[in-house]
């Protein structure tokens, strides 16, 4: 048996007065890559803000249940937000980069936590970087604004960004929706690398994505989850008819 | 087919017209001033006191008074500005106060320039006197600066409007407090848009006189400090051209309207090398 990284319990989450989320139970396993698929609106991006507290930032949440992580609930207000986003860190569906430096992109995070040591933010950036698979293209130009590099650059920046915080998790909401294909492969490679180190979840819309990259799959519809089981049982064999219709592209 | 051509080109010309009377408009006056003015600013102009019997009379405590206004001014009302804006857009939901402090600040935004001269008359001066010494560069300044705060304020709203809402995501969930999400990410990338509402303040603080008379007084000599009274270049102006009957009076009051345009062009650079300097440490 694998380790257990999230144990989802009776999780709902209402905007208002709608339900997004609707009594949600799933075990998402440590150093796995975890792939969300559904139709739009289906509820996966709200599920994987709630695992690392983003919806605080929206108004008109309101979320019960429990969201175990390593036996303790991240939903309970005793939690402290920063110790849990520097353990759960997140890629989003643009490239996001603040608009300064690389280094200063990648040193960010750590800096925010209080390192200002030099030596150490140099191997930090340097670690990331080749982590990300991004040192050989940028060790010439860390002092450059980070705007000024592709799409799929900065994306890879992003991962290096959150790879600082030495996390324990990954979110990639829909990753590479905003590039083109060789960007994507590079981010799918760097994936499957990152994989053994880091528990991963990832928010695609792209079946074929889904079943390169992911270990699991969870399939999401109007807010719940009508399936969850190792990708290749789902896109082989899926117990649910609507799971078959979606990933067969009848509907969403 | 033919008609509807032409009546585009009248409208085109007339639109071109339109937006061109604000340039025609601007050279004329300040080719006007320059032409006028011009011809009397010297060295000495610039740095001999004032005297209202002498023809050689300068105006340096005016530049000197103009100067220490702003920057008083700005010191005081740029941090406040800061902190009102990060206020409603960072950190106030839209509720009942933030409704009051959008209504006050329309308010202030609308009220003639001598009521403030008049409140920071019987405030600053009168009342506040142990404070400000009365008739002084500090009661003019927290006079302007309360004229002011609506011009900043929202200028630096808008300029926080447009920070895209990703960047504050990625810095939260990097782990970033509020604090350090405002002072690493959201200020340095509005930078800009403060710069640009501090450079539209100076222009207004130059500009106005109603308010100054009342409060910082028309002194003409040397101010010592801020607990000086002192005059600015726009109300000595004021003086000039109300009171001037002579000849060589009337030609200082355009030497100083051109000493006042350069000031403003002089006071607008500087502001925007600063920006550029800080921009670059902050990477």
């Amino acid at each position: 048996m694998e380790d257990i990284k999230f144990e989802v319990k009776h999780l709902n989450l209402y905007y208002g007065d709608f339900q997004a989320l609707k009594d949600l139970n799933i075990n998402i396993k440590a150093n796995r890559v975890t792939a969300l698929i559904g139709p739009s609106g289906c509820g996966k991006s709200t599920f994987l803000r709630t695992l690392n507290r983003m919806n605080d930032l929206v108004d008109g949440v309101k979320i019960t249940g429990e969201i175990n992580m390593d036996g303790k609930n991240i939903l309970s207000d005793k939690i402290n937000t920063i110790d849990l986003r520097t353990k759960v860190g997140m890629v989003f569906q643009k490239p996001n980069p603040f608009p300064m430096s690389i280094y200063d992109n990648i040193a960010y995070g750590p800096r925010c936590q209080g390192v200002k040591d030099k030596k150490i933010l140099d191997e930090i950036v340097e670690s990331s970087l080749k982590a990300a698979a991004l040192w050989d293209d940028v060790k010439d130009r860390l002092n450059k604004n980070a705007l000024g590099m592709s799409g799929g650059q900065q994306q890879r920046l992003c991962i290096a960004r959150a790879i600082a915080m030495k996390p324990e998790v990954i979110l990639m909401d829909e990753p590479t929706s905003a590039l083109d294909p060789i960007a994507t492969q590079k981010i799918e490679e760097l994936i499957d690398i990152l994989k053994k180190d880091y528990t991963i979840l990832i928010v695609t819309h792209s079946m074929q994505q889904a079943s390169r990259v992911s270990d699991d799959t969870a399939f999401f519809l109007l807010g719940e989850i009508v399936e969850f089981d190792s990708t290749l049982n789902i896109f082989s064999n899926p117990k649910n008819k609507k799971t078959e219709e979606y990933i067969t592209g009848r509907f969403g | 087919m033919k008609k509807r051509t032409i009546m585009d080109g009248i409208q085109y010309l007339f639109i071109f017209l339109a937006s061109a009377i604000s340039i025609i408009s601007l050279v004329v006056i300040i080719v006007f001033v320059l032409r006028k003015g011009l011809s009397h600013v010297s060295w000495d102009f610039l740095t001999n006191s004032f005297s209202p019997s002498d023809p050689n009379s300068g105006i340096l405590p005016m530049l000197v008074g103009t100067l220490y206004t702003v920057g008083v001014t700005l010191l005081i009302a740029t941090p406040i500005s800061i902190c009102s804006a990060l206020y409603l857009h960072e950190y106030a939901k839209a509720n009942k106060i933030t409704e009051v402090i959008r209504f006050a600040i329309d308010g202030l935004a609308s009220v003639p320039s001598i009521v403030y001269g008049l409140f920071g008359f019987s405030l600053f001066v009168t009342i506040l006197q142990p404070f400000t010494n009365g008739y002084s560069i500090l009661s003019g300044s927290l006079t302007l600066s309360i004229m002011i705060l609506p011009v900043l304020i929202k200028t630096i709203e808008e300029t926080l409007k447009t920070i895209p809402n990703e960047l504050r995501e990625a810095s939260y969930a990097l782990g970033a407090s509020k604090v350090q999400t405002i002072f690493k990410v959201i200020l340095p990338t509005s930078l800009n848009g403060i710069i640009s509402a501090i450079i539209l303040a100076i222009g207004r603080i130059v500009s106005e006189s109603a308010p100054l008379l009342l409060t910082a007084g028309m002194v003409y000599y040397m101010p010592e400090g801020i607990f000086s009274s002192s005059r600015t270049l726009t109300t000595h102006l004021y003086y000039l051209a109300s009171e001037g009957v002579s000849d060589e009076q009337r030609a200082q009051a355009f030497a100083t309207a051109t000493i006042l345009i350069l000031v403003i062009v002089a006071l607008n650079l500087i502001v925007k090398l600063v920006a550029r300097r800080i921009q670059k440490k902050v990477g």
